[in-house]
């Protein structure tokens, strides 16, 4: 408790504060970022690789422990260098003692970005000397050549995405269905309603003519059940209008591969029309190849 | 981490005196002057009133009056949990409220506060000064004392020369006063990214005591969900699903810079509590699917934390654990019991969901209150001579079968999914011939009306209570009159009320009748609907039970089976 008493005019005002209500039992009490001493940090993987595009952003987990023995209120502050951008770049949370918060942090090089070494510095508490760490992030750029994965260039959007998910999902390299779970797919937001759809933007016009639809089917959720059953592959005509270049129906596996005649657009969407829960439509990963 | 009550009470009130001429002088000519100014302010914070103010700077090496760069109390003001004397005063510093701290460093801001009896603050009778600390994002709580009781009030803040915009107040009566009518209303459900908050912009323009909010003030849910507010670009951060300190105080800054729910603050004094949304859907004390026990303590406090610092309430939390079951008296009127039915509850039988045959929601071992909290209620209902005898909680109380097959359907979440400590204070009601027994709830998006009977099944049986279900403010998007639960719920005979649109219930309790007013709006996906009375009801004095008053032709869309179910899924985990 902290009592600070203003004499004024021969009248006294007196402001109680428990300010540190956290810091009752904290060496630091009394300043801001009360504890944050006592936080270490640690990240995994050590380092990181992006890719400089639209969802080329990847996870690294950082993990924040309370080394003292009392609970603290703390902050974590992320400083990405320039081109960098991470979110969340701030950690505040309770922390019991002994406690480690792990908190996935999503690391982004907008498109366009030099590949090169960049770093991200994480400083626990807001001032004072808490500890630092320091990430190292190389930036690659998307690959290029005839076998490339255009969607990982390519930008996305959809009809709707359920809140628990990003669009970013379902191009974001990573096509391992046991992943579903830690939302590293494309889920719409639209339960019961069809069609749904989703959309890759190349920065450039492509020739294509494959796309793999990667659809959830784990052993947790097998695609009998969950994946995609009817669906149009399309391409987008000069005229803004969708050209239907594959169909697929009553699928009940994960990988569906198909091929269509060499064809030259900026994008290409999945038409998800039915799935086999009748409820909504997932994408684990989509890619597009030129042959 | 220790924590004593008193110490919590005791935080940040101020006691003061209104008796400082110069310096309410100096301040309403630094008032006037900044009227005067306003929208074009940005450049000069401190004048005249600066200099006054450095008399009362304090040696603290800590703390600063800043030059703003942009308007702090971006976030409004509010009050809350009124008592014959006092009434918590809120506000907080963000001039950029979006911003990580909202844009606050990290240093100890003081700021001044002003009660008045009149708008214009010429009689001004409490005033004080607090520090807004960096560890509780520079939110202010002033629990103000010395007031008189049934009497409105006027407040305001003021800080680096910037003064928020003024907020209306009302204490409660003396307990002894016999008060001819207390008028209130509940509110609910407040989804951001599915609709505006039009029915706050009319609750303001109610003649109301006080509002009571029944939870689910914010979700967890990014705020795209459902495809957001049209027209609005945020930042990244708004789209992560909410488990840090930051993800919620972020949230509720979104939620708070509405001007629509500004306004509904600063009208009245608002009684909150919460529901699941405040942390984490349909989560029971330290479970939730989403982690184990340990993690989602964490998350708990975090949440709870966030929710202090943004709500008019007295007391904060001590790490995951925070007291917000409370009572209220209104004279000899209307006594409301404040419920908690999140933080103690055992975790939902067979799994959650709807459920035909559950055996487990009959266990009596099972709680929902937690066994201090049911012991404080039942106490208080067999000791109360109030008239009303109120409780304020979240979910439907009474039986709901979801069904129209043979069997019941019962959600697990709801007093169904624990049916013996429902049991327990039906019973009570009886044992103790509680005067009037009141329910009110939110949480279903729907408004309701249902009798509290002592079986349910037994149609027969006798009428013990009354509740009022209130929909919710934006959650579940438009709506319309009649959805798809309309009939099977109207099917149990003890429900007598069905809408599935947005708004309020607004109460007038007098010694002789209760009247509920059921107020809708017919759209909240565009701002600018019109509300209206779709049904009245009374309960009259001694007679528990619904009498209908009035029943208004339907308003907006009659019929859509398309609202989403009033437990929204987690996909694919259903």
């Amino acid at each position: 408790m902290v009592a600070i008493r203003w004499l004024l005019q021969g009248l006294v005002v007196l402001a109680v504060l428990a300010s540190a209500m956290s810091a009752s039992a904290s060496p630091t009490r009394g300043r801001p970022g009360v504890g944050s001493n006592d936080l270490t940090l640690s990240a995994s993987p050590s380092s990181l690789q992006v890719l400089a595009a639209p969802c080329g952003a990847r996870t690294i987990d950082v993990g924040v422990r309370n080394e003292g023995s009392e609970p603290v209120y703390g902050d974590v502050v992320l400083t990405p260098e320039s081109p960098l951008t991470v979110s969340p770049d701030l950690i505040s949370s309770y922390f019991p003692p002994g406690y480690e918060l792990v908190v996935p942090v999503s690391v982004r090089a907008p498109a366009g970005s030099a590949e090169g070494e960049y770093e991200v510095r994480l400083r626990a508490g807001r001032t004072g000397k808490g500890d630092e760490l320091v990430i190292p992030v190389t930036v690659t750029t998307p690959p290029d050549g005839p076998d490339a994965n255009l969607a990982l260039a390519a930008s996305v959007s959809a009809s709707s995405t359920h809140g628990n998910f990003a669009a970013c999902g379902a191009i974001d390299g990573n096509r391992n269905q046991d992943d579903w779970d830690v939302l590293t797919g494309w889920n719409d937001g639209t339960p019961e309603v069809f069609p749904d759809w989703l959309a890759v933007t190349f920065p450039q016009p492509e020739q294509v003519s494959r796309v793999d639809l990667y659809t959830l089917d784990s052993t947790r959720y097998p695609g009998s059940r969950y994946g995609l059953r009817d669906f149009d592959v399309q391409v987008l005509e000069s005229d803004g209008s969708w050209r239907t270049v594959a169909s697929v129906r009553d699928n009940t596996v994960g990988l569906v591969s198909s091929t269509f005649d060499p064809v030259s657009t900026t994008s290409v969407r999945v038409l998800a029309l039915a799935s086999n829960d009748a409820r909504y439509s997932r994408i684990v990963e989509l890619e597009v190849y030129r042959e | 981490m220790t924590l004593h009550a008193d110490a919590a009470s005791d935080y940040t009130r101020g006691v003061a005196s209104g008796q400082s001429a110069s310096l309410w002088r100096a301040w309403e000519d630094e008032r006037q002057r900044l009227w005067k100014r306003r929208g074009f302010v940005a450049a000069s914070g401190l004048s005249a009133l600066g200099l006054a103010f450095d008399m009362l700077r304090p040696s603290l090496a800590t703390a600063a009056t800043p030059k703003f760069r942009a308007y702090p109390f971006s976030l409004g003001v509010a009050s809350g949990d009124p008592l014959p004397d006092s009434v918590v005063l809120w506000t907080r510093l963000a001039p950029e409220p979006l911003e990580n701290f909202g844009g606050m460093d990290a240093v100890r801001v003081p700021v001044q506060w002003q009660v008045a009896e009149d708008p214009k603050f010429r009689r001004v009778v409490r005033s004080g000064s607090t520090l807004a600390l960096p560890e509780y994002v520079h939110s202010v709580h002033v629990d103000v004392r010395g007031l008189k009781p049934g009497r409105p009030y006027y407040y305001r803040f003021r800080c680096g020369g910037e003064i928020s915009a003024v907020g209306r107040t009302r204490t409660a009566p003396a307990p002894s006063t016999d008060l001819s009518a207390l008028r209130f209303a509940i509110v609910s459900c407040q989804a951001w990214f599915d609709g505006f908050y039009t029915a706050y912009r009319h609750l303001a323009e109610e003649d109301l005591d006080v509002v009571l909010h029944l939870g689910d003030y914010l979700y967890e849910y990014s705020v795209r969900t459902n495809g957001g507010r049209p027209g609005v670009s945020l930042p990244e951060k708004f789209e992560r699903v909410t488990t840090l300190l930051n993800d919620y105080r972020d949230r509720y800054a979104l939620y708070k810079l509405d001007p629509d729910i500004q306004a509904a603050h600063a009208a009245f004094p608002w009684i909150v509590t919460w529901d699941d949304h405040e942390v984490v859907n349909n989560y029971a004390d330290e479970n939730h699917p989403s982690m184990p026990p340990e993690d989602f303590l964490v998350r708990r406090a975090n949440a709870y934390r966030a929710f202090w610092e943004h709500m008019p309430v007295r007391n904060p939390p001590t790490g995951p654990d925070m007291g917000l079951y409370r009572r209220f008296s209104f004279g000899r009127l209307v006594e409301f019991n404040v419920l908690d039915t999140r933080q103690y509850r055992d975790d939902q039988a067979c799994g959650d969901g709807l459920r035909t045959d559950c055996e487990e929601r009959l266990d009596p071992q099972r709680t929902l209150l937690g066994p201090d909290q049911e012991n404080w209620l039942l106490d208080g209902l067999a000791s109360s001579t109030a008239r009303w005898n109120v409780l304020a909680q979240q979910i439907m109380m009474a039986q709901l079968d979801f069904t129209l097959e043979p069997g019941q359907a019962f959600s697990m979440d709801l007093w169904d999914g624990y049916k013996p400590a429902r049991d327990r204070i039906v019973s009570a009601l009886i044992e103790h011939n509680v005067s009037n027994p009141v329910v009110l709830s939110g949480d279903i998006h729907r408004s309701m009306a249902a009798e509290i009977k002592a079986r349910f099944d037994d149609p027969d049986s006798p009428v013990v209570g009354t509740e009022f279900i209130g929909t919710s403010i934006s959650s579940g998007m438009d709506g319309a009159d009649r959805d798809e639960f309309a009939e099977p719920f109207l099917a149990n005979p003890h429900v007598k009320f069905y809408n599935a649109q947005r708004g309020y219930v607004q109460f007038t309790v007098m010694p002789e009748r209760l009247q509920a007013d059921y107020r809708v709006v017919p759209y909240v996906r565009e701002p600018g609907a019109q509300i209206t009375t779709r049904a009245s009801f009374v309960t009259e004095d001694g007679k528990p039970g619904l009498i209908q008053v009035a029943d208004n032709p339907p308003i907006g869309r009659l019929f859509s089976a398309q609202i989403p179910p009033p437990e929204q899924p987690v996909t694919p985990y259903e």
